[in-house]
C-alpha cells in the first residue's frame, strides 16, 4: 500500500536534492589538485582531507541511511537485540585505532589506494590481492543497493509509487560521482550530518514528549513485544553470546570494507586518522538514541506500510513514525536527511569499489601498463557500472534479497582480516596459507549461512547461526562470521607450518613504513 | 582478540617478518623522503583501550531494567554511558602516543 501523495513533503525533499546536486558538481573544484585524471585525485580526493573533513566523510560513510532505518526497525521487530549497534560502534574505535594508523602510513609510503594493494605488496601475492579485492567488491554491491532501498522507503512514504525516483537519484548520483570523485560525498557529508543531527535531536525530545515520556515508551514497547512474542526490552540468557559476537564481529568487519579504507586513506596525515578514531564515537551517541525510535514506533502503534502481510517491510516504521508525529514541513526535512544520508555512502562505496577493481583486478590482470589517466577513467566508468548493478538488485530482485546480501556482506568481509590486519603486524603467515585460510573460512561461513532459514526464506535467512543446527540442545546462537574467522585463522596458521619449505613472496614494505607520518607541509608565504 | 591487541602487536614475532627488506641499511624507496620516526614500544596507557570492550561485550553485567534513569532502563543508559567513557579512553591514548 502506498500512502497518499504529500506535496509539501515531496517539495522539501526535492529542494534538498537539487541543492546537493549542485554541490556535488561544484565539488570538482574544491581544493583541486592539478588534474582529476589520476586515481589518487579522483578516488582519494588527493589524500588531503584534514580532521574535520575526514570526520564528516568517515561518519557519513559508516553511519548510513540504512543504519538509521534498519537499526530502529530491528528494535521494533525483536527488542533489545537491536541495541547491539551501540556496543558495536563503541568497541570498533579502540580496536582499529592503531591498525588504521599503520595502514595509513604504509599506504602513504607506497601509494596504496586499497587494502588489496597493501596485501599484494606486503605478501608478494597477486592471488591473495585478487581475493581481497573480490571479497571487497562483492560485499560492497548489496550495501549500495541497500542505500537505494533507503531512498525507496522515503519515496514510498511521501506517497509516490514506481521506480522512477530511484532512476533519477541514480542518474544524478552517477553523474556527479563521475565528474567530482570523492570530493563530492566529502562536501555533501557536511549537509547530510547537519540535517541528521537536527532531526535526531528533535526526534528524541519531541516524540517522547508527545507520546508521554520515556517511561511510558519502554513500558508500551515491552508490552507490544510481549504480545508479538518476538522479544523483550532486555536479553534472554541464550541471547548473550549472539549479542556480543554480533557487536564484536560487526566491529571487526567495519573497517575492512573498501569504503571505510577509502575514508581512512583520504586523510592527509597519520595523526588525522588517529584523532578521528577518538572523535567518531560522537556518531554512536546519535545512533543509540535513533535506535530508540523503534520503541517509540511500538508505543505509537505504527504499522509498517511496505512489504507483505506475512513479511512486512519494517524499514518503513521510522519514516512512518516521523510522518505521523512531526509537523509536515519537518517530516520533509527528516526525509531529506535520510535520502541524502543514503546518497553520501552510496557515492563513497561506489568509488571504493571502483578503486579496488581498477587497482587490483584491471591493472594486475588486464592492463599492467595502464597510465594514471587511464586508471582514473576506468575507475569513473566502474563507479557507474557498480551503481547500475545496485539499481538492478533493487528494481529487479525483491528487497529482501538485498537484506540477505547485506547480512552475507559482513560475514564475508571479515574473512580478509588475517591477510590485511595480521599483515600490518607480521609476515609470519605464508601467502598460500592465507589463501587456504580464506577458502576454509569463506566456505564454512557460506555453508553456515546456507543452512540458516528465516520466516521468509529457507536459506541465507540470518547471520546468526543456531548451534541446534549441529545437534546441540540449546537456543544459543553466534554471529556466523566469528566462526568463519576462527576457522580462517586456524587453517592459516596450520598451513603456514606445512608450507615452510615453499618460497615466500617478496615484501616491498619495511618495518619503519608502518609508522611514518606525512612530511610537515610548509605553508607558502602570503602574497 | 589477540589479533588487535596493541600491546602485543608492536614487535613482530618470529623474526621472519622483515627479513627480506627490513635491513635498515637498504636504500629508501624513491620519492619524497617522509619523516621516519624511531620505532618505539607502545605506551602502557594503550591498555585503556580494553576497558570499553570489557564494559560492553559482556551482557551479563548490564542485562537488567533497574535502576532506571528518567524512565530509561539500566540496559540502555548503561550502554549509552559507555560512549563518553570510550571517547575518553581513546582520546587519552591518542594524546599520550601522538607524534609531534
Amino acid at each position: 500500500m502506498t500512502p497518499k501523495f504529500d506535496g509539501l513533503e515531496f517539495g522539501i525533499v526535492a529542494a534538498f536534492f537539487v541543492l546537493i546536486t549542485i554541490i556535488g558538481f561544484a565539488a570538482a573544484r574544491w581544493r583541486r589538485g592539478t588534474t582529476l585524471a589520476s586515481l589518487d585525485e579522483w578516488g582519494l580526493g588527493g589524500r588531503r582531507f584534514g580532521t574535520w573533513v575526514t570526520w564528516f566523510l568517515v561518519g557519513g560513510d559508516l553511519y548510513t541511511a540504512y543504519t538509521f532505518v534498519a537499526v530502529p526497525a530491528l528494535m521494533f521487530g525483536v527488542g533489545a537485540v537491536g541495541f547491539f549497534a551501540v556496543p558495536y560502534t563503541i568497541v570498533v574505535y579502540p580496536i582499529v585505532l592503531f591498525a588504521a594508523a599503520r595502514l595509513w602510513s604504509v599506504a602513504h609510503r607506497h601509494g596504496y589506494a586499497t587494502a588489496a594493494d597493501f596485501v599484494r605488496g606486503r605478501h608478494g601475492s597477486a592471488v591473495l590481492g585478487f581475493l581481497v579485492a573480490l571479497t571487497g567488491v562483492v560485499a560492497t554491491m548489496p550495501y549500495i543497493a541497500l542505500q537505494l532501498a533507503g531512498i525507496k522507503a522515503i519515496v514510498e512514504s511521501v506517497g509516490i509509487g514506481g521506480d522512477w525516483p530511484l532512476w533519477v537519484a541514480f542518474l544524478v548520483l552517477a553523474a556527479y560521482t563521475f565528474s567530482s570523485g570523492l570530493r563530492a560525498p566529502a562536501l555533501i557529508a557536511f549537509i547530510k550530518d547537519a540535517l541528521i543531527y537536527i532531526v535526531v535531536i528533535v526526534a528524541v525530545i519531541y516524540i517522547p514528549y508527545k507520546l508521554g515520556g520515556y517511561d511510558h515508551i519502554f513500558h508500551a514497547a515491552n508490552a507490544a513485544l510481549a504480545k508479538k512474542k518476538t522479544g523483550a526490552i532486555t536479553l534472554k540468557g541464550f541471547q548473550y553470546l549472539g549479542y556480543s559476537t554480533l557487536a564484536l564481529g560487526s566491529a571487526l568487519a567495519l573497517f575492512l570494507y573498501p569504503h571505510a579504507v577509502t575514508g581512512v586513506l583520504a586523510a592527509k596525515s597519520r595523526n588525522t586518522v588517529r584523532k578521528n578514531m577518538a572523535l567518531l564515537p560522537a556518531y554512536s551517541l546519535m545512533l543509540g538514541f535513533l535506535a530508540l525510535l523503534g520503541y517509540m514506533a511500538l508505543a505509537a502503534h505504527i504499522k509498517p506500510i511496505g512489504g507483505t502481510a506475512k513479511a512486512p517491510d519494517t524499514n518503513t516504521v521510522v519514516p512512518w513514525l516521523m510522518h505521523t508525529e512531526f509537523p509536515r514541513w519537518f517530516t520533509g526535512v527528516a526525509f531529506a536527511a535520510i535520502a541524502i544520508g543514503a546518497l553520501v555512502p552510496a557515492a563513497i562505496m561506489a568509488i571504493a569499489a571502483a578503486n579496488t577493481f581498477t587497482r587490483d583486478i584491471y591493472r594486475p590482470y588486464i592492463r599492467p601498463n595502464a597510465s594514471h589517466s587511464e586508471e582514473a577513467l576506468v575507475g569513473k566508468i566502474v563507479s557507474v557500472v557498480v551503481k547500475l548493478g545496485a539499481l538492478a538488485i533493487i528494481v529487479g530482485l525483491k528487497l529482501s534479497f538485498s537484506l540477505q546480501f547485506q547480512l552475507i556482506g559482513g560475514v564475508i568481509i571479515v574473512e580478509i582480516l588475517p591477510a590485511v590486519v595480521l599483515g600490518l603486524y607480521t609476515r609470519w603467515f605464508h601467502r598460500w596459507a592465507l589463501v587456504g585460510g580464506w577458502l576454509a573460512g569463506m566456505g564454512l561461513s557460506i555453508y553456515m549461512l546456507y543452512v540458516t532459514s528465516s520466516t521468509t526464506t529457507k536459506h541465507f535467512g540470518n547471520a546468526s547461526f543456531a548451534f541446534s543446527q549441529w545437534g546441540f540442545h540449546t537456543k544459543v546462537t553466534i554471529w556466523t562470521g566469528i566462526v568463519g574467522l576462527v576457522a580462517n585463522l586456524v587453517v592459516s596458521a596450520l598451513l603456514t607450518l606445512v608450507f615452510r619449505q615453499l618460497p615466500r613472496g617478496s615484501d616491498e614494505t619495511r618495518a619503519e613504513d608502518f609508522t611514518v607520518e606525512a612530511p610537515a607541509v610548509t605553508m607558502p608565504a602570503a602574497p | 582478540m589477540s589479533v588487535y591487541d596493541p600491546n602485543t602487536a608492536t614487535t613482530p614475532k618470529g623474526g621472519i617478518t622483515v627479513s627480506l627488506h627490513g635491513d635498515a641499511s637498504s636504500p629508501p624507496v624513491p620519492g619524497a623522503p617522509p619523516v621516519v620516526r624511531e620505532h618505539r614500544r607502545r605506551h602502557p596507557i594503550a591498555w585503556l583501550l580494553l576497558l570499553p570492550l570489557l564494559g560492553t561485550l559482556i551482557p551479563e553485567i548490564y542485562n537488567r531494567t533497574s535502576p532506571s534513569i528518567g524512565g530509561m532502563p539500566f540496559f540502555y543508559w548503561y550502554e549509552l554511558a559507555w560512549i563518553p567513557v570510550s571517547v575518553a579512553c581513546t582520546l587519552a591514548v591518542y594524546l599520550a602516543t601522538r607524534e609531534r
